[in-house]
């Protein structure tokens, strides 16, 4: 997802350090055993916006009228802030029962024991309406360390207003080309005259776009063992592709492109009509809308029918973890399980964390969603896709920032897609090495 | 005569060229203030100052978006700042007294520890000093961010200070001794109240640092009824979702408020506060 700064290497060294203090704990009570009748208060940390704070709010409420002896504590951080603060409570044993996690981290915290393995409190975790190539992305071997909340997918983001107004066509999505989406794009800058602009360049906010290219050659960015497996050649024509993109014009020079991609969502190119295209997960297509106020679509990625397999696949808004060292895994437990699966709590949220990958919850609240969160669920509902890729793996958290320096590079041209392939891999790999 | 006119020629031209350099430096604020006035979707694509709508909505959309209420926030950072003002005031004066007017051992020696103390980034002391508080059950309480200031932590104002009072003629002390006073005698009638500009400055920094840290009150407040105002600021951005600007432009105008106003009445201490320390 479009996200601001990574943190820095300071708490990579901070995490490294309490996991020192995490080995020896096991949780201590029993995950399986039956709720307690007692008064027990568990707190649950999330990062997020106003809205979902309120939303998540309402819920937790609600929770508590069923569950009378059960206090829910919630706290909430934004996205920087709470990572920086998990750290910290996490290294002094103070980390909150249920976490909001997400995929970048997920085996950061898993593999220094921190997150409670939810197949321990299957009794009171209901996943039978979860398909299991969503379920899949929050398991590290045979453990499942995170239930995914909300489910999206990578996808182009057309501006069908800015088309219109250039009378170019919407193109056929169901078979295009990479070649294609450049050569349209092209079609709208020359239209544009500097103003409006083909493409949003891609490969500054995630990794997704180069992993989707990889996976579409029937290849991956990381194998099961966490070594780096992307070819170097798949990387440089990435490179290649957004340089080409940049230098016809068809996006934004590169000042402006970083600029506007550093500016989060409502500054984007997508956001403020001045590019026709841009790489976005289907999810922000609300926020998009509203932002852009034009009239957007979403298309599928190009370029998955020529492939090996589709590049597609579902990727995890976020999981609901729970802390290995909490007191009550059992009712952290039972709370996460009403998340996932009340009809009444998934009405209130929606899709405000991402389409919900509970299936039943999906179609439960179908009615209720707005014209382009329908869409965003439609879209999820009808594009193929393939596995999932592996779990980002300890230590490669700064997959993103690596990728976006890459980038950067390649467009000031202070380094070729070529160089900037071997380095990219090399120091992923470095990163990944040095987490063990 | 040519001296004359190109005296009237230079000081408007002057004033005009300060004049513009201070508008752009206002510029970013200026435009907060506007755009907490627009309607949340026009605010990126109007970079200009100029309203065409009036909405005060964002302000009371903004006091209200978070559970509790952002009067409850300005409460809490009030509260914060106060006692990190008064813990500050008296334990650094008294530290400084001690480095500028004592002999003991090792003197000098702790005056380098304590300086080398400015110079620790927090990523270094914030989880021990979080397991520390942690098992001490000070967490969720202001007590984390307030205590360490009644001990004289905050090394940059015992500088400050001792500078101030090693400015101070010695002969008042040696007269107050003179007529019997002791050490407690000369700090509190002697010495204290001729820091009075250090001290101000010192209230001032304190106010501006504690109101605008977000480090420290975001590890140490979990429960959303003890946010402060950076932390209650904080949360209405998220880089993942779309965010509430308007709420956001509007809550951070009412939060300069408080700062404005210190700053207001106290930069004239402020000057001279640093005049004189800095000075000599």
């Amino acid at each position: 997802m479009l996200r601001g700064v990574r943190r820095g290497t300071a708490w990579a060294v901070l995490l490294s350090l309490s996991a020192s203090l995490l080995v020896a704990c096991g949780s201590s009570s029993d995950a399986g055993g039956d709720l307690t009748a007692e008064k027990v208060t568990l707190r649950f940390t999330w990062w997020g916006a106003d809205d979902r704070h309120k939303r998540t709010q309402k819920v937790i409420d609600l929770f508590q009228q069923k569950h009378p002896n059960i206090t829910i504590k919630g706290e909430f951080k934004e996205w920087n802030g709470y990572w920086d603060s998990l750290a910290t409570t996490m290294a002094a044993n103070d980390a909150p029962d249920i976490m909001q996690m997400d995929e970048l981290y997920i085996a950061s915290y898993a593999e220094r024991g921190a997150l409670l393995d939810l197949n321990e409190a299957k009794k009171h975790l209901d996943t039978t309406n979860f398909d299991q190539k969503a379920l899949a992305t929050g398991t590290i071997g045979d453990k499942r360390y995170g239930l995914p909340v909300g489910l999206g997918m990578y996808s182009i983001m057309v501006n069908l207003d800015l088309l219109a107004k250039y009378n170019i066509p919407v193109p056929d999505d169901t078979k295009w080309s990479w070649d294609d989406l450049k050569t349209i794009a092209d079609q709208v800058s020359k239209a544009g005259g500097g103003q409006v602009f083909g493409m949003q360049s891609p490969g500054i906010n995630d990794a997704a776009g180069l992993s989707i290219r990889a996976r579409q050659q029937g290849k991956a960015m990381f194998d099961a063992d966490a070594k780096v497996v992307l070819p170097q050649e798949i990387a440089r024509d990435y490179w290649q592709y957004i340089l080409d993109l940049s230098k016809s014009g068809a996006s934004m020079s590169p000042s402006a492109t970083i600029e506007k991609a550093s500016a989060g969502l409502n500054q984007s190119a997508t956001a403020t009509n001045t590019a026709a295209f841009g790489l976005w997960w289907n999810t922000q297509l609300t926020a998009l809308t509203a932002a852009s106020g034009a009239k957007l679509k979403l298309l599928r990625m190009p370029g998955e029918t020529q492939g090996k397999a589709p590049g597609a696949y579902y990727k995890p808004s976020m999981f609901w973890s729970v802390s290995a060292r909490s007191k009550y895994p059992a009712e952290a437990a039972a709370f996460v399980s009403f998340l996932a699966n009340d009809e009444e709590s998934a009405k209130i949220l929606l899709t405000e964390r991402g389409v919900p990958a509970n299936q039943k919850i999906r179609e439960a609240i179908a009615d209720q969603l707005k014209e382009t969160d329908k869409a965003a669920k439609e879209y999820l509902d009808t594009v193929p896709v393939s596995d999932p890729p592996r779990i980002t793996p300890n230590g490669a958290s700064t997959l993103d920032t690596i990728l976006k320096r890459h980038t950067e590079d390649v467009l000031f041209g202070r380094t070729t897609p070529d160089q900037a392939a071997a380095s990219f891999i090399k120091e992923v790999q470095s990163e990944v090495d040095a987490a063990r | 005569m040519t001296t004359e006119l190109r005296r009237r020629l230079l000081v408007p031209a002057k004033h005009l060229g300060l004049v513009l350099i201070g508008f752009v430096m206002l510029y970013p604020v200026l435009w907060m203030v506007v755009s907490s006035l627009r309607p949340g979707d026009e605010i990126f694509r109007s970079p200009g100052l100029i309203l065409d709508t009036f909405r005060t909505e964002n302000y009371t959309e903004g006091w209200n978006a978070l559970s509790p209420s952002f009067g409850t926030y300005l409460l809490n950072s009030a509260i914060l700042v106060l006692g990190c003002i008064v813990g500050n005031l008296v334990s650094c004066s008294m530290a400084a007294y001690a480095f500028a007017r004592l002999q003991f051992t090792g003197k000098r020696w702790w005056f380098g520890i304590m300086l080398g103390t400015i110079m620790l980034p927090i990523h270094v002391i914030i989880v021990p000093q979080y397991v520390l508080f942690s098992n001490i059950g000070w967490v969720n309480t202001f007590l984390p961010l307030i205590v360490p200031k009644i001990l004289a932590t905050d090394a940059f104002f015992v500088f400050l200070m001792v500078q101030f009072v090693r400015g101070l003629p010695r002969e008042l002390d040696e007269a107050a001794r003179i007529d019997g006073c002791g050490h407690p005698r000369i700090f509190l009638r002697i010495v204290l109240p001729l820091m009075k500009p250090a001290l101000a400055t010192t209230t001032i920094f304190t106010f501006i640092w504690t109101w605008n840290d977000f480090f420290g009150q975001l590890i140490y407040l979990t429960d959303p009824d003890m946010y402060t105002v950076p932390v209650a600021l904080r949360s209405f951005v998220d880089s993942t979702v779309a965010t509430s600007w308007g709420s956001q432009f509007a809550m951070s105008v009412v939060s300069l408020v408080p700062i404005f106003l210190a700053f207001l009445v106290g930069q004239r201490y402020l000057v001279k506060g640093i005049a004189t320390t800095g000075g000599k």
